[in-house]
C-alpha cells in the first residue's frame, strides 16, 4: 500500500519487512515503511508524496535523540537520512564546512583534524549522532559552555517543506541579516517544520592547550563558594561542571579513572595558550583549596579526553532511566540543587550541572524500581519549583509509560505562536506529529 | 485619507497615548522623513509616543481597526530605511519607553525597555565588571529595540556574537494587540527560537516592548593595536593566519587608504597616508599571557606584509582609536556633502578580490568609494561619496552599489550583514533567494501579521 503512495521512490531504498522496521520504533510505535534516501531528490520526492497523501514522517539521523520528544500521534514513514553522508565542501581557511545531514559528528571531526580544526557541536555519542539530527534537536555537549549551541555556529541550511520544495535560508558567511532567520527557526524544531537537507557550519581551531582542573568538595556550600570565587577572578574557564558523588563515580569508571571521594566534584576546563592556562590553573587550585577541597587534580592528554567524552555521553542509562534537563537563570542552579538535596525525595537523583549556562541534568536510574506515582510526582514538583525560579524542565528521555503521564515539554512563553507557525509551515501535520506541538 | 478622517485618527491616538504624545504638524513630522539612510524619504502621517506595552497594544488595535499602516521606530539611525512609512501611516516611536527595569548582576541579565540606548546598558553595569557586548558604531544613539530589529553587529561582535546572541527574552506586542512574552531569563530555550526570529525581523513581526539582554564579563585587559599594511591582501591573510593559529581577536577592523588623510585630520591620528590599509586589531583576556600573544600576533602580521605597528599605550589611546573607527564616516564629511553606506558580506578569504572589484566599480562609475569595515567577518561597508548637485552622480552611486551587492552574492556572500534589507534593498532579495524561499518567509510574516498593517513595504521585493 505504502509502495503505491510513494510512487516516485525507487524500491531499493524502501524497507517494509518486519525485521527492517523494528529498528525504527519510536515510543512503541512502528512505522509502516522505512525510506533511506540516497540524495536530496529522493528526500523531496518522498516528502512530496507523503505530503500530498497525508502520511506522516519521522526523520531519523543516528537515533541518539529520537527519544527526546513526546510520543508521536502518527508515524507512517521513517525517513532515514544516514545515506546522505557527504561532506560537500570543506574550506579550512574560511573555517567553513558544508555537509549533508547524515554525516556523523565523528566523521566531520576526522576530516577537520588534519587542519587542527574541530566542530564545536559535540553532542553525546558522536560516532552515531549526525549533524542533521544534532541541528534539528539543538543537541550539544560540554563545548556549549564556551562555544554556544547550533544557533551560534550554523550559518545556513536547506530544508524540504511539506510540498517537497527545497528552501534555502542563511548562507555560508559569518554575518547575515538578509531576510528572516529561518535557520534559527529550524534549529531545535525536531523535524516538525521541515526536513533539513544541507548544513553550513562555522568550525573552530583546536586550542593550543586543554587542561582540566578537578576538585572535590564536602558540600554544596563549598562547591558554590569555589565557583563564585572563580567568577570573581579574571580566570575564564571554558567550562565548569559540577557532579554529585554518584555521577562523578560513574563518569570516572567509564573513563578508567580512579574517582576522588567527595560528595561533589567540579571539573573546570581550561583552554588557550600555555601561559594563560597555567596561570588560570593556579587561580583555580588556590580557590579550591581555600574552599576546603578534599582533593585537586590536573588532568590532561588522553585522560582528559576520556573523562570529558564520558561526561558528554552521559553514562549508559538503560531504557528505564529518566533524564531531565532543568534550565534556570545562570546562577540559580544552586537553588535547584538545594531543593533536591534538602527535600525528602522519594527517588534518588543523580545530578550534573553545567554551571556556566545554568543547566542541570537530573537522572533517575532504574526508574522502574519506584512506584509510577513517585516518579511522576517528582517530575511535577521539580517542574513547579523550577518555574518559580524562572526556569523550565524538559524530559530528555523517559520510558513511554512516564511520558503518557507527563508532557515532555514545559509550559513555555510563546507556545501559541509556535503552534501557529507549525500550522502554517506544515498544514497537513505530516512532520513528526504530536512530538513537539 | 480625507482631512476629517485624519483628524479623527489623531484624536483617537491622543485619547490612547495622551494629548502631548502625538505629533501631527508638518514641520515636526519632517524630522521623521528618513532614518540614517538619508537618500530615501517618506513622511509619516503622524508620530505617536506610547509609554507602555498596554498603550502600544491599544494603538496597534486602533490602527488595525482603521486599516492604517503603522511603523515602529527607535532612534532612527537605521541604514536601510526600516522605519520609513513607505506605504504611508503612523510611526510608533518607542523612545519614551526608555527605562532600565531590572538589573540582575548575579544572573547576568538586564530587563530594559526598547527605547534604552545601546551604550546605556553597558554604562549601567560596567562597575560590576559586566557589559552588553553588541557594540554598533551607533551605540550612543541607537536603541535596544532597533538593535534587536536589525540584529545589529559591531566591531566586537566578531568574537562575542551579534545582538541575537545576547538577547534571552522579550515582551512583544503582536499585530492583533496581544502582549506576549518570548524566551526567558535562562540561556536555554524550548522549541522554536522565537526570540531568534524576532531578532533581525526588522520591525515586521511585532513591536518589542521589553527585552531581557545578556550581560557578560568584561575582560581583565585589552591589547589594541593598528597594523599598517602595504597591501589589503596582507591584512586579510593576517586574519586567516591568526585564526589558524587559534587566536581569536575580539575585533579586526580594516580601513582603506581613502580614509586615512581624513581620519588624521578629523581625529588627530598619524596614519601614514601612503599605506594601503590599516587594520585595528584587538585582543582581550587575562593579563597573563598577553605579551606572548602580542608577539605571536605581530609576528604573523609581519609575515603578511605589515610594515609597521602602532600599539595603543593605555586606555585613553585605545579609546581614541575606537572613537576614530566608530566615527570614521564622519571624517568623510570633509570630502563630500553626501555619502551612501553600503553593507554586504563575502567569504572572508575573498576580501582582497572584493576590494579590487570595488575599486574597479568606482572607476567604472567615476565615483569615490571608501572602505572601513569588519574584516574578520567579511562584512564590508563601502561608503560611496556623491554630490547631489552634480548631474546624475546619485544615479551612478546607486548603480555602483547594486553592482557591489551583485558581486557579494557572486562570491558566495550576501547583501546585508548587519544593516538589514528594509525598503532599501528589497529589490535585491531575488539575488539571494528563490521565489519559494521568499514565499516561505512570507508565510512567517503571515503568522505574525496576517492583515499586513505592521511596517508594510519592507524586505520583500514589490510584486509586479
Ligand atoms: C553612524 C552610524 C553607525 C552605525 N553603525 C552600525 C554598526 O556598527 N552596526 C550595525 O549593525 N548598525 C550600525 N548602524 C545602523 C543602526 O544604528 C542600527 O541598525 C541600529 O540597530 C538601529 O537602531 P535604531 O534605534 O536607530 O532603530 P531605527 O532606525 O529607529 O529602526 C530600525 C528598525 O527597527 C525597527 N524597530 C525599532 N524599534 C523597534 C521595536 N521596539 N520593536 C520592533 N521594531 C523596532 C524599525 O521599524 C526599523 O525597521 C549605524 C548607523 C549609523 C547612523
Amino acid at each position: 500500500m505504502m509502495n503505491e503512495i510513494l510512487k516516485n521512490i525507487p524500491p531499493e531504498i524502501i524497507i517494509d519487512h518486519e525485521a527492517g522496521l523494528s529498528g525504527y520504533i519510536v515510543e512503541e510505535l512502528r512505522p509502516k515503511i522505512v525510506v533511506k534516501p540516497e540524495n536530496t531528490e529522493h528526500v523531496c520526492d518522498v516528502i512530496k508524496d507523503a505530503g500530498s497523501t497525508g502520511n506522516s514522517i519521522i526523520t531519523w539521523g543516528g537515533g541518539t535523540r529520537i527519544m527526546s520528544c513526546n510520543p508521536p500521534t502518527g508515524y507512517d514513514i521513517a525517513l532515514d537520512m544516514k545515506g546522505l553522508n557527504n561532506i560537500i565542501e570543506y574550506d579550512p581557511a574560511e573555517f567553513l564546512l558544508i555537509a549533508e545531514p547524515g554525516v556523523t559528528i565523528d566523521k566531520i571531526n576526522t576530516t577537520l583534524r588534519a587542519h587542527r580544526q574541530f566542530l564545536s557541536l559535540n553532542p553525546p555519542l558522536p560516532e552515531r549522532a549526525t549533524i542533521g539530527g544534532t541541528v534539528a534537536s539543538n543537541s550539544w555537549g560540554y563545548f556549549r559552555e564556551s562555544y554556544g549551541t547550533a544557533r551560534d555556529c550554523i550559518l545556513g541550511l536547506k530544508f524540504v517543506n511539506p510540498e517537497g520544495k527545497m528552501i534555502k535560508s542563511g548562507g555560508i558567511v559569518a554575518k547575515n541579516v538578509t531576510g528572516y532567520d529561518l535557520t534559527r527557526l529550524m534549529i531545535g524544531s525536531f523535524g516538525t517544520l521541515g526536513i533539513i537537507s544541507e548544513i553550513s557550519v562555522r568550525i573552530s581551531p583546536i586550542p593550543d592547550v586543554t587542561l582540566l582542573v578537578t576538585a572535590g568538595f564536602p558540600g554544596i556550600e563549598e562547591t558554590y563558594n569555589f565557583i563564585s570565587e572563580i567568577y570573581n577572578s579574571h580566570a575564564v574557564p571554558s567550562g565548569i561542571i559540577i557532579l554529585d558523588r554518584q555521577s562523578y563515580t560513574m563518569v570516572c569508571e567509564k573513563s578508567g579513572i580512579v574517582p576522588g571521594e567527595s560528595d561533589f566534584s567540579v571539573i573546570c576546563r581550561l583552554e588557550g595558550i600555555k601561559e594563560t592556562v597555567e596561570w588560570q590553573k593556579k587561580i583555580i587550585r588556590r580557590s579550591a583549596a581555600a574552599n576546603d577541597s578534599e582533593w585537586i587534580n590536573d588532568i590532561y592528554g588522553e585522560t582528559e579526553k576520556k573523562l570529558m567524552d564520558s561526561v558528554r555521553d552521559n553514562p549508559d542509562l538503560g531504557n528505564d532511566s529518566i533524564m531531565l534537563k532543568v534550565a534556570v537563570p545562570v546562577n540559580r542552579t544552586y537553588e535547584i540543587m538545594h531543593y533536591i538535596l534538602s527535600g525528602k525525595m522519594e527517588v534518588t537523583i543523580n545530578i550534573m550541572v553545567y554551571a556556566k549556562c545554568g543547566i542541570l541534568f537530573l537522572c533517575i536510574l532504574n526508574s522502574d524500581q519506584y512506584g509510577k506515582g513517585e516518579v511522576v510526582s517528582f517530575i511535577k514538583s521539580i517542574r513547579a519549583y523550577t518555574q518559580n525560579v524562572g526556569g523550565f524542565v524538559n524530559i530528555d528521555s523517559a520510558p513511554p509509560h512516564v511520558k503518557k503521564q507527563v508532557n515532555v515539554w514545559s509550559e513555555y512563553p510563546g507556545m501559541n505562536l509556535m503552534k501557529k507557525i507549525k500550522q502554517k509551515f506544515d498544514p497537513g501535520n505530516i512532520f513528526s506529529p504530536g512530538r513537539f506541538l | 485619507m480625507e482631512q476629517w478622517q485624519f483628524g479623527s485618527i489623531i484624536e483617537g491616538l491622543k485619547s490612547i497615548a495622551g494629548e502631548k504624545s502625538v505629533l501631527s504638524d508638518k514641520e515636526s513630522l519632517l524630522t521623521y522623513e528618513s532614518d540614517g539612510l538619508t537618500m530615501d524619504t517618506a513622511v509619516p502621517w503622524a508620530v505617536v509616543f506610547p509609554v507602555s506595552a498596554e498603550q502600544v497594544s491599544e494603538i496597534v488595535k486602533y490602527l488595525t481597526g482603521n486599516k492604517i499602516p503603522y511603523i515602529p521606530r527607535g532612534a532612527g539611525t537605521g541604514l536601510s530605511g526600516g522605519c520609513l512609512p513607505v506605504k504611508g501611516g503612523i510611526v510608533i516611536s518607542l523612545t519614551r519607553m526608555n527605562r532600565i527595569l531590572e538589573i540582575d548582576i548575579e544572573n547576568r541579565f538586564a530587563i530594559v525597555e526598547p527605547g534604552v540606548l545601546n551604550e546605556e546598558v553597558t554604562d549601567a553595569v560596567k562597575d560590576h565588571g559586566l557589559h552588553f557586548s553588541p557594540d554598533p558604531s551607533s551605540g550612543q544613539a541607537s536603541t535596544i529595540g532597533g538593535n534587536i530589529a536589525e540584529n545589529a553587529g559591531g566591531p566586537h561582535t566578531m568574537k562575542y556574537g551579534v545582538t541575537v546572541n545576547h538577547v534571552l527574552g522579550m515582551e512583544v506586542v503582536l499585530p492583533d494587540g496581544d502582549i506576549v512574552e518570548l524566551g526567558s531569563s535562562t540561556l536555554e530555550t524550548q522549541g522554536y527560537d522565537l526570540v531568534g526570529l524576532m531578532n533581525g525581523s526588522e520591525g515586521t513581526f511585532g513591536i518589542v516592548t521589553k527585552a531581557i539582554v545578556k550581560l557578560i564579563p568584561l575582560p581583565e585587559t585589552y591589547l589594541t593595536f593598528c597594523g599598517i599594511y602595504n597591501s589589503v591582501d596582507g591584512a586579510v591573510n593576517t586574519i586567516t593566519q591568526l585564526f589558524k593559529a587559534g587566536i581569536t581577536p575580539v575585533a579586526l577592523e580594516l580601513i582603506d587608504k581613502v580614509y586615512l588623510k581624513g581620519l588624521n585630520e578629523a581625529f588627530d591620528m598619524d596614519f601614514p597616508t601612503d599605506a594601503e590599509a590599516v587594520m585595528i586589531m584587538e585582543l582581550d583576556g587575562p593579563e597573563e599571557g598577553m605579551d606572548t600573544l602580542r608577539e605571536k600576533v605581530i609576528d604573523i602580521c609581519r609575515e603578511n606584509d605589515m610594515r609597521d605597528v602602532q600599539i595603543a599605550a593605555d586606555s585613553d589611546a585605545r579609546k581614541k582609536l575606537w572613537t576614530t573607527r566608530k566615527h570614521a564616516t564622519a571624517a568623510l564629511g570633509r570630502m563630500t556633502p553626501f555619502y551612501y553606506t553600503q553593507d554586504g558580506v563575502v567569504p572572508r578569504t575573498r576580501l582582497p578580490e572584493m576590494l579590487k572589484r570595488i575599486r574597479e566599480i568606482a572607476r567604472k562609475y567615476n565615483i569615490t568609494i571608501a572602505n572601513a569595515f569588519h574584516a574578520g567577518d567579511g562584512n564590508i561597508h563601502p561608503v560611496l561619496l556623491y554630490d547631489e548637485r552634480i548631474k546624475d552622480e546619485k544615479t551612478r552611486v546607486l548603480a555602483a552599489s547594486g553592482e557591489i551587492l551583485e558581486t557579494c552574492v557572486e562570491m558566495g556572500g550576501t547583501i546585508s550583514g548587519e544593516h538589514g534589507i528594509g525598503s532599501e534593498k528589497k529589490k535585491y532579495m531575488k539575488l539571494v533567494f528563490t521565489v519559494d524561499d521568499l514565499e516561505q518567509m512570507k508565510d512567517l510574516k503571515g503568522v505574525f501579521d496576517p492583515e499586513g498593517f505592521l511596517n508594510p513595504g519592507k524586505i520583500f521585493p514589490e510584486e509586479n
